[in-house]
């Protein structure tokens, strides 16, 4: 075993210094704007405006595929933000700002992952998604609607390292992680996470999911640390995912501990791909989360996007978003968004 | 300000120099497909092609000489990148997989074809298909028709297309979407368009040659 992990490792160097491998990039522009109440606002969960690349280098030998290195990262601003230094926050440092920032350099995937049992027992290290609940199976990265790891962890991918692997039938994912989201910051935080999955929706048109997820996670929204004190977490988790035709449906239902007291919830998503207009498509979603440790809040949030693909790269959307917290307190705000993610900034024209 | 200022100009420096092609349809679960697709397979290696690399607009003409039909400006274009998985058992080639992500009637197709080394169909399977009766295309029944057709079946058959001709072996294959001949057309499309590609990327024009 010894002898395969530094051949292996000593293969994946040798091919990165020959550049041996291939490799795709493409950028990306992302362009959001809403009304909450009567103020304008220019960010939800995870998407800012701003500008991006999405690079994967898959590095192989002349028999096969030794590694891949992927990177998403993005420079967001928001016109809303403090507009004094430092400009830009970074993952790296503290970052213990009251106040949003005028830009942040975020890296929403940046792993490099050995192969290894062709693909029976992958390694990685470095940031990508939690191994907890649907997260890992469903790309939000463009998405104005996120998952419920939001919820269940407080982040939906933290930096570390793990394990994963692909059968027939089942797959696996176990990770060690610094439990602090997007910021790379240790005070004393850590999180340990694993997923079990039994078919697979893409594949089988059904599939179901089993998570565990225990640690101390650092309060944090997105790059701001909200506090440097730990809250311990440990829940469970179960999902399903169902497709036919142009239909699928997703679900899962989280319990536990947070802050030492219950926690839990649901959260389901449907989303429709019109067939007669295929490039039309509309996602709804709502999650319901009870926190006995925020006070005994209960959350309430649900929403609805709608997107219509103009061409191979541009896709324009809109959304809207209901939220209650335990006081009672609703709210309400409507975004239009565009995405555009492509290898070159020349296609603007729509498709036939 | 500055600092942000530099950011940008330096990204917007570096990113013309790392671009490469947005990929045509990548398969989803590579380890678990290839797996079965090649049960004795030990290893894969994965490479993007794209018609530009292989002479641009030559490259495309040539493409489309063989489809008999045009390939879209935008989804089917030059810079457009190509997976293709080389598969051995050890340093043996046992095969190649490659997919390709065609138009159809209820939204795009990905269609997965596996060949040997010589470019004969040894499985195929739809990576996405949202049609109401995917299942009759899904079905054995209906795969298992094109094992062992190449390139060369489907240049034959698309020459005398409506009509038969005597040795064409995809005449045998039967439309399971009897109401539906359009969509099952894209099918046909998609999987001679990936054939034709992987002709040009990996088998050195072996088919295409013949064809001239």
């Amino acid at each position: 075993m010894k002898a395969t992990l530094k051949s292996v490792f000593m293969g994946a160097a040798l091919a990165a210094a020959a550049g041996a491998g291939t490799r795709q990039l493409d950028y990306e522009l992302n362009a959001l704007a809403g009304y909450n109440g009567s103020r304008a606002v220019y960010a939800v969960p995870e998407q800012r405006p701003g500008v991006g690349l999405d690079y994967l280098q898959v590095l192989s030998g002349p028999y096969g595929d030794i590694a891949r290195i992927q990177a998403q990262a993005r420079l967001t601003v928001d016109p809303n933000g403090r507009f004094e230094p430092p400009y830009v926050l970074t993952p790296f440092g503290g970052n213990d700002a009251p106040e949003v920032p005028a830009a942040n350099l975020e890296f929403h995937n940046l792993y490099g992952q050995i192969k290894l049992n062709q693909g029976r027992s992958d390694v990685w290290a470095g940031r990508r998604s939690i191994a907890f609940g649907l997260e890992p199976t469903l790309d939000t990265h463009s998405s104005m609607l996120q998952s419920f790891a939001m919820h269940a962890a407080g982040f939906k991918a933290d930096w570390g390292g793990g394990v994963q692997g692909r059968f027939e039938k089942w797959d696996y994912r176990a990770a060690a992680t610094l439990g602090s989201g997007m910021p790379l910051a240790a005070y004393g935080n850590y999180l340990g996470a694993a997923r079990l999955g039994v078919l697979d929706m893409d594949a089988d048109n059904i599939g179901f999911g089993v998570s565990a997820l225990y640690g101390r996670t650092l309060p944090t929204m997105e790059l701001m640390i909200m506090s440097r004190e730990p809250v311990a977490r440990m829940l469970a988790g179960l999902d399903a995912s169902w497709q036919r035709g142009a239909l699928a449906l997703r679900v899962e239902v989280v319990g536990g501990e947070a802050g030492g007291v219950g926690a839990g919830g649901a959260w389901a998503r449907a989303t429709v791909t019109v067939p007669a207009w295929r490039w039309l498509a509309a996602s709804g979603q709502g999650s319901w989360f009870y926190d006995d440790f925020r006070a005994r809040e209960e959350m309430v949030h649900a929403g609805v996007e709608v997107t219509a693909k103009y061409n191979a790269a541009l896709t324009p959307g809109l959304a809207y978003f209901y939220e209650r917290t335990a006081a009672g307190v609703s709210d309400h705000s409507v975004f239009v968004h565009f995405y555009y993610a492509y290898p070159n900034l020349a296609t603007w024209r729509p498709s036939r | 300000m500055r600092r942000i200022m530099t950011v940008w100009a330096v990204a917007a420096a570096v990113w013309p120099a790392l671009a490469v092609a947005a990929v045509s349809c990548t398969l989803n679960d590579p380890d678990k497909d290839i797996r079965r697709m090649f049960p004795a397979s030990t290893s894969y290696k994965t490479e993007f092609f794209t018609l530009k690399e292989f002479g641009g607009a030559a490259a495309k003409a040539k493409v489309e000489g063989l489809l008999g039909d045009r390939l879209d400006d935008e989804y089917e274009a030059v810079d457009i990148g190509h997976a293709v998985y080389s598969v051995f058992k050890g340093t043996t080639l046992l095969g190649y997989v490659a997919g390709e992500t065609q138009r159809g009637v209820y939204g795009s197709i990905q269609i997965v074809l596996a060949v040997n080394p010589q470019g004969d169909i040894t499985d195929l399977y739809f990576q996405k298909l949202n049609l109401p009766q995917a299942d009759r295309l899904k079905a054995d029944a209906f795969r298992k028709q094109f094992i062992g057709l190449s390139l060369t079946d489907f240049y034959f058959h698309r020459q005398h297309y409506p009509g038969t001709a005597a040795g064409c072996r995809m005449d045998a294959i039967a439309n399971p979407l009897s109401e539906d001949k359009i969509e099952f057309q894209n099918i046909l499309r998609g999987m001679m368009k990936d054939l034709i590609l992987l002709d040009m990327f990996k088998l050195n024009n072996a088919h295409i040659s013949e064809e001239k």
